[in-house]
């Protein structure tokens, strides 16, 4: 542990610990030190020269070793310089003053040296009005400058650095952020300088220019209005805009961002600071991949199937023949001809809800998040069950951290997180990086393993034989099981492990060891990993709690799930097989039923199909009605549009004509995240809250307000009905206008099924969620707002806006993390390890000779990037081979293949990269136009592949 | 460096701070901008022959915010052939401002 250190600043005397740098040191007692090119999450260079103090140490007696003192008080010894206080340690006894004339005349004269350079455009500057040299110059500078305005530099304004940042060289004070950023925390080192002197100044090196999915942060941290983006250059003065706290919903970690609005318009993206989140990051992604809200093509009304066209109708008509067709199905064939499907995309409220409609009211447990690929990937539930304890801050780590990545590329998964983890290595914690083809953290991985595809399981299980030989097994809980059967997996020479997957014994026992001596260890694993089945996944939650690492903060399993709120998914029961809070079926229905359900239909308690089982459940006539929300399978597996045309009645709830919509016989439309409230999990189990920035344009309305129409039609419907039979005891107005009781409220059995509907707030689901969903236990609002104004844990220490970087303070609170099953006394877990589904890229069906490899791509085909201008980014469909194999093939980059697999023939253009390894190809998952799912067959698909005609195109 | 009396001070340090403007890697502050302003004001005078009251008065300024300041010794260095001009031969400078038409070379 770091000493403290105590020191005096103007007469102040402070204690902080040993490392702090006299700027920061500073900061802790109210005391500005005005910086330019220092950041407190970048190395100091002390280049501006603008945070320069007077600093003096204790005199020591070279005889005793001892501080020399005068009067009893030490004598101080100045340094016959001033120094940059940024770049000074403090030093027991140091005495810094911050304010002297000296000081004063040294700082105002780097501001006016600094202004003769500048253009002093500040009325049609973008920084304008939050700007860190404005607002120095005002608290520092000379009130006029002695340069001659017409020497000052004059550079062509502005030029692109990339396509979304343009440089303007003459406001640049060369303060070197931005180049340190993408240098030490982005590791995308493609800034840097060029030229020397005056004319110096900052260019990009890669090709194609600013090749980083992190670009958008350096206008962020930029001083100055040298950088700015094309998204938002001249469009508002910072001013004009009301800044509403949001999340982005692109990937699982769950960004805090700022929705900056003048009027209904969202002006730009900005991070808002959490420091267990995203830091004061945001990646391109989530900056520039939010314009889908204001898409031109937005649906606004309902839209019903009249033969060829959809036509607009009302929302009672929309709602009443939902109910019409799904209750006349459910009276035919049942209730479990009837299924659903709900995007990973959508809040917990809207997904809770759209569950309990399901079994509630429907009495079906075809539920289902996924698409129905054969490359689906299994649900994740250990990542639930060990995930990281609360209090986890993937930020903070450093010394004492191994963080395990495997199967995983977390820049194209979970951006964030890749920033955090090189933070993390450059703090002096160890990164093991585990995966089949190079990835951008190898760089800065402390230990990298290269196995062979397929075999993760057996890489994970020798490391498991290691741990187990040292860690023992004495500290695990009674409740622990399956010992017995997991050595019993392990009982084979560590060689075979080694010759299976190619990783060497020495990298195995070193990658356990650094695991298991880590004071904290988290394994991160993603969808490569997912892909190798839940043996993987099952041995990697062994793997952790042998070693010890699971039930505290800062240590256990990390999913790198694909969206935004795919946690939430599985939290909300979204699934065929499990209900809210991952309970069984059974308990689930019971849940129901002791919360005033009535009685659960035994389509309730029995397994649903799952979203591959709907398909074929349609085409065989076992499914009727289905009912997709915020999803499109219609895009993301053309495969399943004979389905979507076959079934007798489909209703699709979503923001845009998707191709599914089209197919629709009911199309309801969708408030999108920024018009609306709603709680998301993230990949840490974290529940943030989005917040209405702007009215849905025309009739939209939230999804979970939406579900909440349909089985109030639908309970309407039955209860006139029931009626008409006398069988019911109230009339059927009752329900229409019926009171509102408290969510889970005393209705009997006998009145409604389940606890009642008419929630009027997202709020309101949210509770009844906190309430009934395990893990969820007050989460609520309430809670929320609450925690968040009072200061509390609501409080960031919200450096980065003391420093002048424009990233927002937190005030909206940074979100409540429910604890991990494995943090609760009384967990137990099963270490009985499942059989592996997978194949190894050896060996295997001659006629299908390569094994495709997988990756999720940040930048893909999806349809939130409508009017984006990462549209460009979007690669075309490829396959990428080996260079041995391409040879062998005689296929060069850019040449059309021909892919073939069991399932079907695809044809793309060929990239040849030595990162696929030979006896693969490399098919992203999620390109536009889904090309992967016409040859997948399963997890693991094996491929043949050949050249088409002889041209080169 | 040995140089007779027929040498201009104002135009060896304009000399020689050209140097270090053309030296400075532009790193820090001070040296590049000091450097750059000090260049711009003695070619002015030197060159041009347009010295202006405030000019010296300015090179007093721009040498004094650069010395202490610099991150490295160039920058530093740039600070003693103005200062020991300014310092030591006034009325060199003095005769450019109040001499306007004057060349010296």
């Amino acid at each position: 542990m770091a000493e403290d250190i105590t020191l005096i600043i103007d007469g102040v005397k402070l204690t902080v610990p040993e490392g702090t740098n006299v700027v920061d040191a500073a900061r802790t007692v109210g005391i500005e030190i005005p910086v330019f090119c220092y950041h407190p999450r970048l190395r100091s260079v002390g280049m501006c020269r603008m945070c320069m103090v007077a600093v003096g140490i204790p005199r020591i007696d070279r005889d005793t070793g001892q501080c020399l003192l005068e009067n009893n008080r030490p004598v101080i010894s100045m340094f016959p310089r001033l120094q940059t206080a940024c770049t000074t340690l403090v030093s027991p006894g140091m005495v810094v003053m911050t304010s002297t004339d000296e000081v004063k005349r040294a700082q105002r004269g780097i501001l006016e040296f600094l202004l003769t350079s500048h253009p002093l455009d500040c009325p049609v500057c973008d920084k304008g009005g939050e700007c860190p040299l404005q607002n120095l110059t005002m608290g520092w500078g000379p009130g006029t400058s002695r340069f001659e305005y017409h020497n000052k530099m004059h550079f062509e304004k502005p030029v692109p650095l990339g396509d979304l940042i343009l440089l303007d060289r003459e406001r640049c004070i060369l303060c070197g952020r931005c180049v340190r950023f993408q240098d030490e925390l982005a590791d995308d080192p493609v800034l840097g300088f060029d030229l020397r002197g005056r004319d110096w100044h900052i260019i990009s090196k890669s090709d194609p220019p600013f090749d980083s999915k992190f670009s958008g942060n350096t206008t962020d941290i930029c001083p100055v209005g040298a950088l700015t983006t094309t998204d938002f250059r001249f469009r508002s003065r910072v001013w004009e805009l009301r800044s509403v706290p949001s999340l982005c919903i692109h990937c699982p970690v769950g960004c805090n961002v700022n929705l900056d609005m003048r009027h209904r318009e969202v002006m730009r993206v900005m991070p808002r600071e959490n420091l267990a989140v995203n830091d004061i990051w945001i990646c391109d992604k989530g900056r520039f991949g939010q314009h889908f809200v204001e898409s031109s093509e937005r649906l606004t009304t309902p839209l019903m199937r009249r033969g060829d066209q959809l036509v607009q109708v009302s929302w009672e008509q929309a709602f009443e023949t939902i109910a019409e067709r799904f209750v006349a199905i459910q009276r035919k064939h049942g209730g479990t001809a009837l299924a659903g499907i709900a995007g990973e995309r959508l809040s917990n409220e809207d997904l809770y809800l759209f569950q309990r409609l399901f079994r509630e009211v429907f009495g079906s447990n075809n539920l289902d998040h996924r698409i129905g690929t054969p490359g689906d990937l299994p649900d994740d539930d250990i990542g639930v069950m060990l995930g990281v304890g609360s209090g986890t801050s993937l930020v903070t780590l450093g010394k004492g951290t191994t963080v395990l990545v495997i199967g995983a590329n977390p820049e194209e998964e979970a951006p964030v997180y890749l920033l955090h983890l090189h933070q993390m290595v450059k703090h002096g914690g160890e990164l093991v990086v585990a995966n089949v083809r190079p990835t951008k953290l190898d760089h800065s991985a402390t230990l990298s393993l290269r196995y062979r595809p397929g075999t993760a399981t057996q890489l994970v299980r020798g490391l498991l034989r290691v741990v187990l030989e040292e860690a023992g097994t004495k500290h695990l809980s009674q409740k622990t099981t399956g010992l017995a059967e997991l050595r019993a997996a392990l009982n084979h020479p560590m060689a075979s492990v080694v010759s299976a997957t190619g990783v060497s014994e020495d990298d195995i026992r070193a990658a356990a060891h650094t695991f298991l001596q880590a004071e904290n260890a988290v394994i991160i694993y993603g969808a490569e990993a997912m892909a190798e089945g839940t043996a993987l996944s099952q041995d990697l939650g062994s793997l952790a709690l042998i070693a010890g690492k699971t039930g505290k903060a800062n240590n256990g399993l990390l999913a790198l799930l694909p969206w935004g709120n795919s946690r939430g998914v599985l939290d909300m029961g979204v699934r065929p097989d499990r209900g809210p809070g991952y309970a069984p079926l059974a308990s689930a229905a019971k849940e129901r039923e002791g919360a005033g359900g009535r009685k659960a239909a035994e389509g309730a308690v029995q397994r649903g199909l799952s979203a591959r089982e709907m398909w074929n459940g349609v085409v065989e006539g076992r499914i009727r009605g289905m009912y997709l929300m915020g999803i499109d399978p219609a895009s993301a597996y053309p495969a399943t549009r004979t389905a979507l045309e076959k079934v007798d009645f489909l209703v699709v709830q979503d923001m845009f004509l998707t191709p599914t919509a089209q197919m629709a016989d009911v199309v309801l439309p969708a408030a999108a995240f920024a018009e609306r409230e709603g709680t998301y999990t993230n990949a840490e189990r974290r529940v943030q809250r989005v917040r209405p920035a702007r009215p849905a344009p025309g009739d939209c309305r939230p999804d979970w307000a939406m579900v909440q129409g349909i089985a109030e039609a639908v309970l309407a419907l039955l209860k006139g009905t029931d009626e008409e039979q006398g069988t019911a005891k109230e009339p059927r107005k009752k329900l229409k206008g019926k009171k509102r009781e408290a969510p889970g409220g005393a209705e009997t059995a006998t009145e409604s099924p389940g606890p009642s509907w008419g929630y009027l707030t997202a709020s309101e689901v949210a509770s009844e969620i906190a309430e009934r969903v395990p893990g969820y236990q007050g989460i609520a609002y309430t809670r929320l707002a609450n925690a968040a104004s009072r200061g509390g844990w609501g409080r960031q220490p919200n450096e980065s806006f003391y420093y002048g970087g424009t990233c927002y303070r937190n005030s909206e609170g940074v979100g409540i993390q429910y604890p991990a099953p494995a943090e609760l006394s009384g967990a137990g877990f099963s270490l009985k390890p499942r059989e592996v589904e997978t194949t190894s890229a050896s060996g295997g069906d001659t006629r299908y000779p390569f094994l495709v490899v997988t990756q999720r791509l940040l930048y893909d085909g999806d349809p939130f990037l409508r009017d984006s201008q990462l549209l460009a980014h979007v690669p075309a469909p490829y396959v990428a081979i080996n260079p041995s194999d391409a040879r062998s093939l005689g296929v060069q980059a850019g040449d059309r293949v021909r892919v073939a697999s069991v399932a079907g023939v695809l044809e793309l253009a060929a990239r040849v990269s030595d990162e696929v390894p030979a006896g693969c190809v490399l098919i992203p998952s999620n390109l536009p136009g889904a090309p992967l799912s016409m040859v997948q067959t399963g997890l693991q698909t094996r491929v043949a592949v050949s050249k088409v005609g002889g041209r080169r195109e | 460096m040995v140089l007779n009396d027929t040498v201009s001070a104002p135009h060896l340090a304009y000399k020689m701070d050209e140097f270090f403007k053309h030296e400075s890697c532009g790193k820090c502050t001070p040296c590049r901008e000091g450097t750059y302003w000090l260049v711009k004001v003695l070619h002015r005078m030197v060159e041009e022959g347009d010295a202006r009251a405030g000019d010296i008065e300015t090179l007093h300024a721009i040498y004094q915010q650069m010395a202490g300041n610099c991150f490295c010794l160039l920058g530093e260095s740039a600070v003693m052939p103005i200062k020991s001009a300014l310092n030591l031969f006034p009325e060199e400078f003095e005769a450019l401002v109040h001499e306007k038409d004057k060349r010296y070379g």
